[in-house]
């Protein structure tokens, strides 16, 4: 079993919120979340809309700085780096985002978007064109678009240029922030093929955001499942598309619709009721409460932990204490 | 057996909030004795209104003071009242041009209502941010009124801070706009007042809002008492439980798990007072998950009730019951609480739904025999060890 | 049996934009029966939102209808929607056709109570008082399973979640009694535990009230989840029309196939996703012959210079390319 890579141990992120004068509320984005992410593999985090994974990969990776908890980059505490290693570490953790329209400058030729960032770090990469080329190749594009302008690419294209842009850091960890939600489906599939390849060439290891439960099973080994700022339960891909313990999992599993009619018709739906809590005003005890099936008086007060109930599997839910 | 709980707002942090109030009171009136401007005149008559609040809370709070209500009306009375004299004193003596036309050191004036705004927000905060989380909805209650005092303050800062830099005559016409917003409480504490009148009716409505949920418990027998006593805005619980003596090991973890919702469901509860006792005295619903007269060996949708008469361990009933139609298993955990049961037979006790039922004070009990009527005896030996 | 209550036959719709024309929907037609849910499926650009659009000639400048007929079934006849005149088209849409689109929050007007927006499309088209329309309004909340609707009418849409939000817009939408209600990705922005709410509430209203709903999406999913028939289209044509179960286990057209292969289902185990090498076509331009030739493994010569006829490989199963007609070389 290999060493964790990244281990976050009770991340929060509180976004404040003017009340009056002085006086504020919280939005808790995220509110107490603790993870490993393993050398070499991909971990997917999943959840609806509002649930905190978008801030979660950016605190990660302190684009955001945390509220609270620590972050482990090998067995260090980042939060404890000096700006000597905090820039190291920047340079080892990339970001490839959702949107590719705003992410990439579109004031800068390709070229100079993607050697921007090793330029910065001092990294010498021989011959900064023929670096650029190389990975330009090996992100599916040509050595003619070295010195165009974004607006010249379609939005797979652009999707490439940003991984590529993460690629010239030689990173070791890279979070993926729904990477491909803004495509169409048959350009998002040779995104993600590719994302997978050149996980395993570069020796990879990954975060991959995403609300869409078949690409993230696709792209992970192990899925954490997120509600309203908490994990509420991880486990491997396949272990947890067999069997979702936590209600909202199951849930949340038994609503996708699976693209084959004899199948998503024949499976049962739990509709659930209700919808999710407001993150400035959580109620007490567990979130999923007013909405559980299986509510029983000791969620309404008190919140369960993430335990480890097997080995690989984790849930937060008092059915399983 | 018998459990108490008992779950109180911290009294000290009320002390605190008198603390404040009387700080707010007393810097009040003597800058106006000493700067004399109408402006602070209003502030005098908000302060006192700060402690409204906290004395309801402390009345509450107290066990002969909730019963005998009388002092407390009659002091949130003289508190309004006096307010709302010293309010309408400062319109006459403003109308009566009684007031002098040059304020004295409008500077000193400007600062020290400046000091009274700072004080009210830091009041309205750390009022707030003491109050034990479970209370928070009290918490912010308690720390209303000092919002009074900070938009007070900052409004009767204007005459004098212009005063100050030379323009005299508008302070004293500043007042009537002090006043506007010095009234804007008034109307909430004779809602207040009035809502005490009507103390009777709103202490049964909360009364039977606990009532119904606790009997919504299966393993709660019955609510033998319940008192609720409401002092306007806030409200104190007194009850009593009654379970049966199944679950008498689990009188702690039953009495946490009540008491939290409670409090959350009932925004004005300022405590409760309870306490659970344990009764063999009853009757209680034992189900067996069974197929005709064979016990299932997985919880379906079928079982057996039996209706056991705990005082003398006898069957005095048996029925047959569909758990659920819908056979999910949610569906049917759910109906095993709406059809009360106490305690469940099972020959393989899966660990979720051990979880269930331990989560809703249901016994689990484990049985080896495979016919109904087997299993009808053996439940009655494990009810006697259990209840020995 | 079911009968057609909608039959688009030939439909045309240009852009004309400075940097050309931009044929956006270019001959498509297909059938649509009463109390089915038809797919209209495709990617960015394919043309599926302005076909809908253009059923009830919703197409802004500088688009424009140039040609094809709409036929709709009214009262046992069929009338021309195209050549309809403004004031009876007029009465038509919202109620007797009605739209869900995508994003709720600019469907409603942020200004007004969500029941004086039911209640306004109730008033547009039928002869009653504010009061009917007002109770009629609590109505349609209750029907689309907004939880105590007597309280949700005097909310404004701020006040509503993005779940209740698309609920009160389908509301709106199903209100006067729709023969047709055309949804223009209905779930996109929607989460997925709400998304199921509203597939639960859709097929619902299929089912009691017998309105056919026209599904519009690139969700394959969401297809597979509730169409009875689905129509694929590519580049403003439609390439393939099958029931659903025939769609998605024996696809015939090589860009239905596809687009199968490359959506990955969660329920099997998949190491590789397919994707359809290049890219969409430039419309102002496209393609001479069948617009797919370019990304088509099994192109032809014929593909790349006619457009192939639409042939009737089984009963319903409709497929637009040269493998099934002939390939022109018999």
């Amino acid at each position: 079993m290999s060493k964790p890579l990244i281990s976050v141990r009770n991340l929060k992120k509180y976004f404040p919120v003017r009340r009056f004068l002085f006086a504020k509320d919280y939005v808790k984005a995220v509110d107490g979340v603790s993870f490993d992410i393993y050398e070499g593999e991909m971990f997917g985090v999943v959840g609806e809309s509002g649930c905190g994974k978008t801030t979660l990969g950016r605190t990660i990776l302190l684009l955001i700085p945390p509220t609270a908890g620590e972050i482990y980059y090998r067995g260090e505490n980042i939060l404890e780096y000096d700006k000597e290693k905090l820039k190291e570490f920047r340079r080892r953790a990339q970001i490839v985002f959702q949107d590719p329209y705003s992410s990439l400058d579109p004031r800068q030729t390709i070229f100079d978007i993607i050697i921007e960032g090793p330029r910065y770090h001092g990294i010498d990469v021989g011959d900064p064109e023929e670096f650029v080329v190389s990975l330009l190749r090996k992100v599916g594009l040509e050595e003619y678009h070295l010195y165009r302008y974004p607006h010249e690419f379609s939005g797979g294209q652009k999707q490439r240029i940003a991984i590529a842009r993460a690629l010239a850091m030689n990173p070791e960890f890279i979070v993926f922030d729904e990477p491909t939600s803004a495509l169409d489906v048959s350009v998002q599939a040779s995104i993600l093929n590719m994302i997978k390849q050149l996980q395993k060439e570069f020796n990879l290891t990954g975060m991959f955001i995403s609300h869409d439960l078949a690409v993230v099973k696709f792209m992970s080994q192990r899925i954490g499942v997120m509600y309203v700022g908490r994990i509420v339960e991880i486990g491997d891909s396949d272990e947890l598309f067999k069997e979702q313990l936590h209600p909202y999992t199951r849930a949340l599993f038994s609503a996708i619709p699976i693209p084959n009619p004899r199948v998503t018709r024949s499976k049962k739906k739990m509709i659930v009721k209700g919808e999710p809590p407001s993150p400035i005003h959580l109620p007490r005890g567990c979130r999923f409460y007013p909405r559980c099936p299986y509510a029983m008086p000791i969620c309404r007060t008190k919140e369960p932990d993430l335990m480890e109930i097997d080995k690989n599997r984790h849930v937060a839910c008092w059915l399983y204490r | 057996m018998e459990k108490r709980i008992f779950d109180v707002f911290p009294k000290k942090m009320l002390g605190i909030a008198l603390i404040f109030s009387s700080v707010l009171f007393i810097f009040s009136t003597l800058l106006y004795l000493f700067t004399r401007t109408p402006n602070v005149v209003a502030i005098i008559a908000v302060s006192l209104i700060t402690y409204t609040n906290t004395l309801t809370a402390l009345f509450v709070c107290s066990e002969k003071l909730r019963r005998n209500s009388l002092p407390y009306i009659v002091l949130l009375i003289i508190l309004v009242a006096v307010s709302v004299g010293i309010l309408v004193f400062e319109i006459y003596y403003l109308l009566a041009g009684k007031f002098v036309a040059e304020i004295v050191e409008p500077g000193y004036a400007a600062l020290g209502l400046l000091i009274l705004l700072i004080l009210g927000y830091f009041a309205n905060q750390i009022v707030e941010k003491i109050t034990p989380e479970l209370y928070w909805r009290v918490g912010r209650f308690l720390g209303e009124d000092y919002i009074n005092v900070v938009y007070v303050s900052a409004f009767a800062m204007i005459g004098p801070a212009i005063a100050f830099f030379g323009v005299t005559s508008l302070d004293p016409y500043m007042g009537f706009l002090t006043l506007l917003i010095a009234f804007m409480p008034i109307p909430g504490k004779i809602r207040n007042i009035r809502m005490y009148l009507r103390r009777e009716e709103i202490a049964k409505t909360v009364e039977e809002t606990i009532r119904k949920w606790l009997l919504s418990i299966p393993a709660i027998k019955d609510v033998p008492e319940i008192k609720v006593y409401s002092l306007g805005p806030l409200a104190f619980a007194e009850f009593g439980v009654m379970v049966s003596e199944l679950i008498r090991d689990r009188l702690e973890v039953l009495g946490d798990s009540i008491r939290v919702p409670i409090v959350d469901m009932i925004g004005n509860l300022v405590g409760i007072h309870a306490y659970l006792s344990t009764t063999k005295d009853t009757q209680v619903l034992v189900g067996i998950p069974a197929e005709d007269s064979k016990v299932s060996s997985k919880l379906t949708g079928k079982c057996v009730v039996v209706r056991v008469d705990l005082n003398k361990l006898e069957v005095i009933g048996t029925e047959r019951v569909e758990l659920s139609d819908l056979k999910e298993e949610d569906e049917i955990l759910r109906s095993l609480i709406s059809k009360r049961l106490d305690a469940l037979c099972l020959r393989e006790v899966d660990k979720k739904i051990k979880n269930y039922l331990d989560g809703w004070f249901i016994v689990p009990i484990q049985i080896k025999s495979d016919t109904v009527d087997a299993a009808r005896k053996e439940l009655i030996e494990n009810l006697r060890k259990l209840i020995e | 049996m079911s009968e057609p209550i909608l039959r688009v036959e030939d439909l045309r719709v240009y852009f004309y934009t400075y940097a050309g024309v931009v044929k956006a929907v270019e001959g498509v037609s297909f059938e649509v029966y009463s109390g089915e849910v038809f797919g209209l499926i495709g990617e960015t650009g394919c043309g599926k939102t302005v076909t809908s659009r253009a059923l009830t000639r919703l197409i802004p400048d500088p688009g424009r209808i140039e040609g094809g007929r709409v036929l709709f079934r009214i009262n046992s006849e069929w009338v021309d929607l195209l050549k309809l005149p403004d004031s009876e088209l007029r009465k038509i849409r919202g109620s007797l056709i009605s739209y869900i689109f995508q994003d709720p929050s600019s469907a409603l007007d942020p200004l007004y109570t969500a029941g004086y927006q039911v209640a306004e499309t109730i008033i547009a088209h039928n002869r009653v008082s504010w009061k009917e329309a007002w109770l009629k309004a609590i109505d349609a909340l209750r029907s689309v399973l907004i939880p105590d609707p007597e309280a949700r009418v005097k909310n404004y849409p701020h006040e509503l979640s993005g779940g209740m939000k698309q609920r009160v817009v389908i509301g709106t939408s199903i209100v006067n009694e729709p023969k047709l209600l055309i949804a223009d990705e209905p779930t996109t922005n929607v989460d997925v535990t709400i998304q199921a709410q509203i597939i639960d509430l859709l097929h619902q209203l299929k089912n009691l009230r017998r309105t056919s709903i026209m599904l519009i999406t690139h969700n394959m999913g969401l297809i597979a989840e509730m169409a009875d028939r689905v129509a694929v289209m590519y580049a403003g044509r439609i390439a393939e029309i099958a029931n659903v179960y025939t769609l998605f286990e024996e696809p015939l057209h090589p860009y239905t196939q596809g687009l199968i292969r490359c959506v990955p289902d969660p329920t099997k185990e998949i190491k590789e996703l397919y994707p359809i090498p290049g890219t969409v076509p430039d419309l102002i331009n496209p393609p001479k012959g069948c617009r797919f030739w370019p990304r088509c493994s099994k192109a032809m010569d014929i593909c790349k210079r006619e457009v192939p006829p639409r042939v009737e490989v089984s009963k319903g199963h409709f497929v637009e390319c040269w493998l099934y007609a002939g390939g022109g070389h018999e």
